[in-house]
């Protein structure tokens, strides 16, 4: 039987590098210091999540500045509020969760009247207008990760995400760089799990389209 | 699923739910069936994963630009630190993992500024309210002066607005508070003396509460 290697899976080992590896001390460790008044601690939190948290950021606000503003303030929440973490999930899970919040509510102040979204409430039956519609096939060949890392790539990526509306690209950068369910999302965004799947859907196939349109028709982009 | 009659064919949105993990396990394994058979499915399945692969790589070579590129970036625990210090550090934390009793001596200065500067932030459109409210009514008070005239809150004649003659009230107005759809407001009702038929005058301020800034998008 098919198995399609690691699609969409949560992701164990995200492409953004965090700091943790750095030394060997436990999140948790540092947390108990951290409450204690060891800013230390908290610095070394920090300098452990601080590139990832930023790369969630940016995905969703897309300014530069937007996205540092976001870190800042979701570090210095972090830090007032770190006697209520509970441990209960991991101290990037409860991080990533205020840079969200913090992102989610940026977009939400600064939203513009621009990119409607349409199919916001569509199900998953065969008769849906999310049925009739297509994933286009494959934008790369050969080797993505390879070619994906030239200059030409990652502006065409961006100019693709910033196309999409902001409540498409904050479910597609969740999803694709934290893994998070259908169900966390609808809890992040206040909306049904049937919107997060529409939404999930178009920006996907928006992307792909767009990302194509970019590159010309051209379909082996490999180095 | 059995051999006999055709195969069902799964449409992109559920090929979508089943690489996002969303699929209940027996519908799951029909759709990795379909998959294992169809070529065209299977490359559908591949561009859900490239775009994936975008996504992550252009984050990654943003936060790598940022990293050199941006100033602010580098520059970010120090303002962090900053901004902690002089919030104030963090919220009253339960007695058992309290800071050590030298730490929280070190601080109470900064912890009352703090506590000062939270409670602002949590009730700022009511202090504002308040504050407006309060403004108004002495602008009254001071306006009118020792001939003021006050405006009949339309019940004169035929129900109609006319401006009265008044005489300086001796009792400050009454103040009362008003809960209104997303915001609050404040009515100020101002007595006349009794000898004056010409009824009371109310002031209604209303305000817009705006700083909620939790909830859905």
């Amino acid at each position: 039987m098919f198995q399609h290697p690691n699609v969409n899976k949560r992701l164990e080992n995200p492409s953004i590098r965090s700091n943790e590896a750095a030394d060997d001390i436990d999140d948790l460790d540092l947390v108990e210091r951290a409450r204690t008044g060891d800013d230390e601690a908290f610095r070394a939190l920090f300098e452990r999540y601080h590139r990832r948290a930023y790369s969630l950021a940016v995905g969703v606000v897309r300014s530069r500045d937007d996205a540092l503003d976001v870190v800042q303030d979701a570090f210095i929440k972090a830090h007032r509020h770190i006697g209520k973490f509970e441990g209960n999930s991991s101290f990037y899970t409860w991080l990533y969760r205020i840079v969200m919040n913090l992102a989610i509510d940026h977009i939400r102040r600064t939203k513009r009247g621009r990119n409607v979204e349409f199919n916001e409430a569509v199900g998953h039956a065969e008769s849906d207008s999310i049925g009739e519609e297509t994933l286009l096939p494959r934008v790369l060949d050969e080797n993505p990760g390879k070619s994906l890392v030239r200059k030409e790539m990652r502006e065409h990526i961006g100019t693709a995400l910033a196309e999409l509306s902001d409540n498409h690209r904050a479910v597609l950068v969740m999803r694709e760089l934290e893994g998070l369910s259908y169900e966390e999302m609808a809890q992040a965004m206040g909306c049904s799990k049937g919107t997060i799947m529409s939404r999930l859907f178009h920006a996907r196939r928006n992307m792909q389209k767009r990302l194509l349109e970019l590159m010309g028709g051209e379909k082996d982009l490999g180095a | 699923m059995s051999g006999t009659g055709p195969r069902k064919r799964y449409t992109d949105a559920e090929l979508m739910l089943y690489a996002d993990g969303e699929l209940p396990p027996e519908e799951a394994r029909g759709v990795a069936a379909y998959l294992a058979e169809d070529a065209e499915a299977r490359l559908k399945l591949e561009s859900l994963r490239q775009v994936g692969e975008a996504v992550r790589t252009y984050a990654e070579l943003e936060t790598d630009r940022a990293e050199v590129e941006v100033p602010a970036f580098a520059d970010m625990w120090s303002r962090i630190e900053r901004r902690i210090h002089a919030n104030g550090i963090s919220e009253p934390t339960p007695a058992h993992i309290r800071a050590p009793a030298a730490v929280r001596r070190a601080r109470p200065v900064a912890a009352m500024w703090a506590a000062m500067r939270r409670w602002f932030e949590d009730h700022r459109g009511h202090v504002l309210t308040s504050a407006i409210s309060a403004g108004v009514a002495c602008a009254i008070m001071l306006a009118l002066g020792p001939s003021w005239h006050a405006v009949d809150g339309g019940r004169g004649e035929h129900g109609t607005s006319h401006v009265i003659k008044g005489k300086l009230v001796s009792q400050p107005p009454e103040v009362e508070g008003l809960e209104v759809y997303e915001g609050s407001g404040t009515i100020l009702t101002l007595e006349p003396d009794e000898d004056d038929d010409s009824g009371a005058a109310a002031v209604i301020w209303i305000s817009n509460d705006d700083t909620d800034l939790e909830g859905p998008i």
